[in-house]
């Protein structure tokens, strides 16, 4: 797995040499090689929760065949704001935010970034941040599909 | 409020002293016509208070944190029903003893119903059935303990709290009750307390705030100078009860005419029920104006607090202000729970719900806002506040810190971390819900 791991980091947008021992895998070894497809990239994305609609329709617009969204609480340079209760001021240390995660080919990562950034985007703080991440394998449970084929 | 329960069997007999003569002929509406009705009004209000016991439910289930609503649930069904036994064994002849000294009427005296098909001449006719008459001031000490079970929530242990309900609902509340309503010497004095902004509410508030005095705050509510604020689990079950608790209210202060069989007792009622609903109304505008002027926001937890003060405020005279007098009465509720919400944080007394500012402090308002209609002195009003205050306050603390010293009225503090539902109770009141 990790020497897999490290094929792609270097290998960028190149397809993977599909034999060999670098890309010896526990999981995947003896797998048809077929099935095994183009390596795939993990984009976190959290947006601000009223733009979750608008970027849904733009990423599947875009090819995005499936994503996982997620309610969650944090803070980035935003950093909470106060409210009152009962006549008590507090502080919301953590501000809602919806996590989008999606997995995609390698070469469509840059696009599906831009338009999550174009389409959350408010201008003002609090808008997100996004993250790319190497995916190591993804495997498509009712076929047993691999990387991209599996997506 | 009419001010001895009237069980003279004797009077309805020289009442009608034909009845008993000729048996044959029954009698006629003209004799029996008022004491149908007023029983029938303590049916009708006696089920609506009994409702209210719903609201309190679902207004502290609303306001407590998601893992304490389990407790409160059970706290709420069982003061309930311990008060509906209390009251039978001890409270409900103890607060109506008839000829008494004035301060503390008879000990362990079972309620006993009327006969089972009571003949008219054997009947109160003058009055209601006994069976209307105890249901309906059963259903009202109720009202008393569940406020308190709000303002002590979320810390208190559960057996603790409910022998509190047991000596409030069986002792306390009945003692303090019958030196108004039991003809004691509160009543002779001249106060005046028509459904019970002191004797129920402010009895309630003391209560209350003793318990909450004793247990101390929530952890991590006053922290480093600063009002940690909790906010409740789910408001729209802390709305519901309150309309549940407005509707309750106007049994409470329309059956507290304690008759029906005359014109003016029946329009009477009525004019209770409109002054009743003003106050509410006026109390939930106020708080809602107020706290979008104070906080830039409207407070909604304080808008149900609002109405609620209202209802207490105009709960001592229901009766005789106008619309506009009650719709002035309740209005300065609302103003009351919006500033001392805050100021018992300042003081740091943690009252979950808010009962305290809504049922002690818009109660002795109530109180005072008898004298705008003329039906009592402030000195008497001042008097039967301070008597009310002293002895339920007096006498909770004391019942609190026996309580504390012997059994320990308070979880420990993982207990607390963790929620009352799992750790008293062992089971959770959204057990598919996610933690939040």
């Amino acid at each position: 797995m990790h020497m897999r791991k490290k094929d792609a980091l270097d290998s960028a947008s190149k397809s993977l040499p599909r034999t060999g021992n670098t890309l010896f895998c526990p999981h995947t070894a003896g797998r048809p090689a077929n099935l095994r497809g183009h390596v795939v990239k993990l984009i976190i994305a959290t947006i601000k929760p009223f733009k979750l609609e608008e970027v849904r329709e733009a990423l599947t617009e875009a090819g995005v065949r499936g994503m996982m969204v997620t309610e969650i609480k944090g803070f980035g340079s935003q950093s909470g704001h106060t409210e009152i209760y009962r006549g008590a001021e507090y502080a919301v240390n953590f501000v809602p935010k919806v996590k989008i995660e999606i997995v995609v080919a390698e070469a469509m990562a840059d696009q599906i970034v831009q338009t999550i950034t174009k389409t959350a985007q408010t201008g003002k703080i609090g808008d997100g941040k996004i993250f790319v991440l190497d995916v190591e394998q993804a495997v498509r449970v009712r076929t047993g599909e691999t990387n991209d084929d599996a997506i | 409020m009419k001010l001895t329960k009237s069980l003279l069997v004797g009077a309805g007999l020289t009442a009608l002293p034909t009845l008993a003569l000729a048996q044959d002929a029954a009698p006629g509406f003209d004799e029996i016509g008022p004491y149908i009705m007023t029983t029938l009004l303590f049916c009708m209000a006696g089920f609506l208070v009994f409702f209210m016991a719903a609201g309190f439910a679902m207004l502290e289930g609303g306001l407590v944190r998601g893992k304490n609503v389990t407790m409160q649930m059970t706290k709420n069904i069982a003061l309930f029903s311990i008060a509906a036994i209390m009251y039978w064994l001890i409270g409900f002849n103890l607060m109506y003893p008839g000829d008494f000294n004035g301060y503390v009427g008879t000990f362990f005296s079972p309620t006993v119903l009327d006969p089972v098909g009571v003949a008219a001449a054997d009947a109160a006719l003058d009055y209601a059935t006994v069976g209307s008459d105890f249901f309906f001031q059963l259903v009202i000490v109720a009202a008393t303990a569940s406020l308190v079970s709000g303002a002590v929530a979320e810390r208190i242990k559960l057996w603790p709290f409910l022998i509190f309900v047991v000596v409030l609902t069986g002792v306390l509340y009945p003692i303090s009750g019958s030196w108004q309503w039991g003809g004691g010497w509160v009543s002779e004095l001249g106060f005046s307390d028509f459904a019970g902004s002191t004797v129920v509410h402010s009895v309630g508030g003391w209560a209350a705030l003793a318990g909450c005095i004793v247990l101390g705050p929530r952890l991590g509510k006053y922290k480093d100078g600063k009002v940690n604020p909790m906010p409740g689990s789910n408001l729209a079950l802390a709305t519901l009860g309150t309309f549940i608790l407005w509707l309750g209210w106007f049994g409470f202060n329309g059956g507290s005419q304690l008759a029906m069989g005359t014109v003016g007792d029946v329009s009477d009622v009525s004019r209770i029920f409109d002054n009743t609903n003003m106050a509410a109304a006026a109390g939930a505008v106020t708080a809602l104006i107020l706290t979008q002027i104070l906080y830039k926001k409207p407070d909604l937890t304080m808008v149900l607090n609002g109405a609620l003060a209202g209802l207490v405020s105009i709960t001592a005279e229901p009766l005789a202000p106008s619309l506009l007098g009650s719709l002035l009465i309740g209005g300065v509720g609302g103003v009351i729970v919006v500033f001392t919400v805050p100021l018992l944080d300042k003081l740091k007394i943690d009252d979950v719900v808010g009962a305290i500012p809504v049922h002690l402090f818009a109660g002795i308002w109530g109180t005072i806002a008898v004298v705008f209609s003329g039906s009592a002195t402030l000195t008497a009003q001042i008097t039967g506040i301070v008597a009310y205050g002293v002895f339920t306050f007096v006498a909770s603390l004391i019942v609190w810190f026996i309580l504390k010293a012997v059994m320990g009225i308070r979880v420990s503090e993982e207990d607390e971390i963790a929620g009352l539902d799992m750790s008293e109770l062992g089971m959770e009141a959204y057990p598919e819900f996610s933690k939040g």
